[in-house]
């Protein structure tokens, strides 16, 4: 008799390394050939799993989705069920139970799910046989969250469709809004529902993780209160995605990267990620949010933790998170005193995006005619650690830019000597390394080279050299969803963010926007719609002598 | 003047190459009109966008006769987006009296994505015949791009007498085979001597018919993973698997017998008699495990589009069952069912696609190291169907 297998902490480095394949393939070094070797030889509990892709089948359990008739549930969580189920990636014995406040029958919620897969799966059409096989384990559940009776209505649901499969896993998932995360964590605690015996039972938190430190701190006390650190799964769908996970793949896969990733021979880094979309009809959250809130306090953090952490010493979870939090903790506090100075904040009026014309913020829904809200954000932030001290990071978000791009750029120091004079006034472009994150996700490198020609005089332009793939490549990755709901069945918590990183992120933004509440906002609408931004961000950063990337 | 017009020239040549047309070279110049196209497509930047020559690796695909080599072509250029490689393709015709040596080049495009870069990949094809076929290597040999690996695709029954063959898996790093394609009554004997034929010259080696059954693997190992399932894994005493026929042919067991060496060489199951043959054609082993015997049995199954393997039962003694079967009214699906006391068991539908040849071929073409699960089946696989004469 075989007990439950502990997790496999080398399914997310086996992940990254299959994902990489394409890369990896062309080098042709030996000792990779090597490595590569499916082993035999590697324990696995189940003999039969030697040498496959994916290392096991998550145990039998049920899903428990809170706010289960939302945008979220409708538009990724189920199609991304659904997906993995099509795909086998589920095991067998699993079940869906559905929360929220209407009252609707098992069947209405299901035909309700019907049409949200058909309209949302990225595998079209809708499979009626395996939709059907799906859908007889989903269940719905109608009550308040406010209310401990629904709790127990649940509670005998989950016993019912429990003996039926034999397994009392649990995965809760907080799809609300955000102000019943600690509601629902307390309800369950009360109901006995937090833990069992002999089977696991853990919690997925969506995003916003609070609004400022004290709000943060706060709903992780309450989830601590309730459930232990790793039961708690909080999402960041960016860390799903598979062109994040292949930041660390390219820094610690390959050689040639990590020895001249350091302050000795980067200039800066600059972090993009820019949206062409405006509020899209979430104006109500929006408000309240911004984009430093929306983009920066976890997106972009978490990209630059990537970016600039030490190798971990293993691909286990709790290492890899380790190594993110220290740059969290290093990155150099940006006083309230300072955040005006330090930032420059932007607000888009109406403008053009490709052709088409639209509204400014002020004028979407649910938006205020005078809104304070900052669609645009530039700020420079430092990492006092010996890998990074002196080299600044340059972050820009913002909504109706003029194009979808998330980017990571290294930008190289200028070799020390000037060698080849120039001849028309222009200066030589430093070497540019780009991780593209998305649309077009790839890699790039920018260098020098010479004119081809004659002349005595030598001119030398800028070449790149392009790795895509993705895309352009024409595989179809899977969302990021379908990854982050299969670990956390897994219980492989690698990309997900734990406590210490969401508090230190917080930390961090937190003293910018008490600064910003104390001063005067800027005169917005300051940038139209269609372009890069207000023009004070590139005085921001020319003022050091050094340009945003044209993107 | 002239000059001119033979750039126009050039600019149109190109064009239609890189529209998918094919273009006749001089065998000795093939590298040197290779470079010539990518310069010209490179400075064309009529249409505002750039055309990228990606290459990640060498693929030479061996056929024999002009429907297999345009079957090839196809399944070259469906997988030219997630492999972008140089493909040389060898067409082959042995027999022919007269030796003959022809070249052509083409190149197989993406469509680019909305202000993206057109991804190209390049093609080379050989005619030979004759004696030439014997010699091609010799051509083959300085048109592989250096440094990246080498996939020797073998679009027929590999003949232990080709010299051809012999002298590319020299500086090939994998060979790709189908077995699906070999006479039943010959393939044991032609997959013992591929296995020994790529162990001599430490070549990795890759079979389509192995790859059509990862699907089938992955739902197999998923009834184990986790208990309850878990433990009735070591107590497995029968084993049973049906095939279908295909395409009108009779039921071919090469894959059901890969499936169960890939069980016996997981287990630890050997052989202790064999090859009980035909009740109704179905063939059966018995086997010994460690806790007990086993016995398998193929048999024939309905008839299937596509694919061979039609269902597969486990039993442990009375007390549970696992299966995997086609589903009789949408041949898309599969539903895998455990049937285990006290209501440990369950029933679930998978999409289980008839995989594409292209699609095989892609995931080899992601190895690059030996196989060593697929190695071991295969060994064992052997073993059965030697007994099974
Ligand atoms: N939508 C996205 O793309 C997205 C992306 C990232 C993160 N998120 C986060 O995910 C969470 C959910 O977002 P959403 O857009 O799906 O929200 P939503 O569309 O507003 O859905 C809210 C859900 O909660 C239920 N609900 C609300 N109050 C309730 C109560 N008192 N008792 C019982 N049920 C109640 C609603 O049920 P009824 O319909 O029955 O009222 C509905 O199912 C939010 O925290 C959001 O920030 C969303």
């Amino acid at each position: 008799m075989t007990v439950t297998a502990p997790p496999r902490p080398r399914l997310a480095w086996q992940a990254y390394a299959d994902w990489f394949g394409t890369a990896r393939r062309a080098s042709d070094n030996p000792s990779d050939r090597h490595n590569d070797k499916m082993t035999t030889e590697e324990r696995v509990d189940n003999p039969l799993r030697a040498g496959m892709r994916s290392q096991r089948t998550p145990e039998p359990n049920t899903l428990v989705i809170f706010g289960a008739s939302g945008d979220l549930t409708q538009r990724k969580l189920v199609p991304a069920l659904y997906d993995l189920a099509l795909e086998g990636l589920l095991p067998g014995g699993f079940s869906v139970v559905g929360m929220a406040r209407r009252p609707k029958s098992h069947s209405e919620f299901r035909s309700e799910m019907k049409d949200a897969v058909a309209r949302h799966s990225r595998t079209k059409p809708l499979q009626p046989s395996a939709w059907d096989a799906f859908a007889a384990n989903l269940h719905y559940c109608s009550a308040q969250f406010t209310d401990p009776e629904g709790y127990a209505q649940l509670a005998s649901m989950l016993e019912k469709i429990e003996s039926e499969t034999g397994c009392r896993n649990r995965l809760y998932y907080l799809a609300t809004p955000p102000n019943y995360y600690s509601e629902i964590t307390g309800r369950l605690g009360e109901a006995g529902l937090a833990s069992s015996d002999d089977c696991w039972t853990r919690i997925i938190v969506e995003k916003p993780f609070g609004h400022d430190l004290a709000s943060a701190a706060e709903l992780n006390r309450t989830l601590l209160g309730v459930f232990a650190e790793d039961q708690i799964y909080r999402i960041d769908h960016y860390l799903g995605k598979d062109t994040v996970q292949n930041i660390l793949v390219f820094r610690f896969a390959n050689g040639i990267f990590e020895p001249i990733w350091n302050r000795r021979y980067i200039d800066h880094v600059q972090i993009t990620v820019a949206e062409s979309l405006g509020v899209e009809g979430r104006g109500g959250y929006y408000e309240q949010a911004g984009v430093i809130r929306d983009i920066i306090q976890n997106h972009v953090m978490q990209l630059l933790s990537l970016a600039a952490m030490e190798p971990p010493a293993t691909f286990e979870p709790d290492a890899v998170r380790d190594e993110k939090v220290k740059v969290l903790r290093a990155v150099r506090p940006i006083p309230p005193e300072e955040a005006q100075d330090s930032t420059v904040r932007g607000q888009y009026g109406s403008g053009v995006i490709s052709g088409r014309k639209v509204v400014g913020y002020r004028e979407e829904e649910r938006v205020a005619k005078d809104s304070a809200a900052e669609t645009y954000l530039a700020l420079k932030l430092l990492i006092d650690n010996w890998r990074w001290a002196g080299v600044p990071f340059y972050i820009r978000s913002g909504k109706s830019l003029p194009k979808r791009v998330t980017e990571i750029a290294i930008i190289f120091r200028q070799p020390p000597l000037s060698l080849f004079p120039s001849t028309d006034g222009s200066r030589i472009d430093p070497n540019v390394l780009s991780i593209i994150i998305q649309p077009d996700e790839g890699i790039s490198l920018k260098f020098g080279s010479k004119v081809p020609g004659p002349q005595a005089a030598l001119r030398i332009r800028p070449v790149e050299m392009d790795f895509r793939y993705g895309t352009s490549f024409g595989v179809a990755a899977p969302d990021a969803y379908e990854r982050l709901l299969l670990d956390a069945m897994l219980g492989d918590a690698t990309l997900f963010t734990r406590r210490d990183e969401v508090e230190a992120a917080w930390a961090f933004i937190t003293p910018i926007v008490e600064g910003w509440a104390k001063a005067q906002p800027p005169r917005y609408p300051n940038y139209e719609a269609g372009t890069w931004g207000p023009d004070e961000a590139d005085e921001f950063i020319e003022r050091d002598g050094r340009k945003w990337r044209r993107l | 003047m002239a000059e001119a017009v033979d750039g126009v020239e050039a600019l149109d040549e190109f064009r239609a190459i890189l529209g998918g047309e094919a273009r006749s070279v001089d065998v000795v110049a093939v590298e040197q009109e290779l470079t010539q196209l990518w310069k010209a497509a490179a400075e064309d930047t009529a249409e505002g966008r750039s055309v990228v020559r990606a290459c990640v690796l060498n693929l030479v695909a061996y056929a024999t006769g002009d429907d297999v080599a345009q079957h090839i072509n196809e399944v070259i250029s469906q997988i030219s987006s997630r492999h972008p490689s140089r493909s040389i393709v060898i067409v082959a015709d042995p027999q022919a009296k007269a030796a003959q040596l022809r070249a052509s080049i083409s190149a197989h495009c993406q469509i680019p994505t909305e202000g993206g870069k057109q991804v190209c990949s390049e093609q080379v094809t050989l005619h030979a015949s004759g004696a030439a076929v014997d010699e091609l290597h010799g051509t083959v040999l300085p048109l592989l791009i250096p440094d990246l690996p080498v996939f020797l695709w073998w679009h027929d029954e590999p003949s232990l007498r080709s010299h051809l063959l012999q002298e590319l898996l020299d500086s090939a790093d994998r060979l790709v085979i189908d077995s699906a394609d070999f006479p039943s009554q010959r393939a044991a004997g032609a997959l013992a001597d591929i296995q020994r034929l790529t162990r001599e010259n430490d070549v990795a080696l890759s079979d389509l018919n192995w790859s059509r059954l990862t699907h089938w693997r992955e739902l197999i190992a998923q009834f184990f993973d986790a208990p309850p399932g878990r433990q009735y894994l070591d107590r497995l005493d029968s084993v049973s698997v049906e095939i279908a026929s295909t395409h009108g042919r009779e039921a071919d067991l090469t894959e059901g017998l890969l499936l169960v060496g890939w069980l016996a060489s997981r287990m630890g199951w050997t052989l202790e008699d064999g090859g009980q043959q035909p009740r109704g054609g179905a063939v059966s082993f018995a086997l010994r495990g460690a806790v007990g015997p086993v016995a398998v049995e193929l048999r024939p199954g309905p008839a299937h589009p596509g694919e061979e393997l039609y269902s597969l039962s486990f039993r442990a003694g009375a007390e549970a069952t696992f299966s995997i079967s086609r589903k009789v009214d949408d041949e898309a699906c599969v539903v895998a069912t455990a049937e285990m006391p006290d209501g440990a068991g369950h029933s679930r539908v998978v999409r289980m696609d008839v995989p594409s040849e292209a699609t095989l071929l892609c995931d080899e073409l992601d190895m690059l190291g030996h196989d060593v699960v697929f190695e071991e089946a295969l060994a064992q696989a052997v073993q059965f169907m030697t007994a099974g004469r």
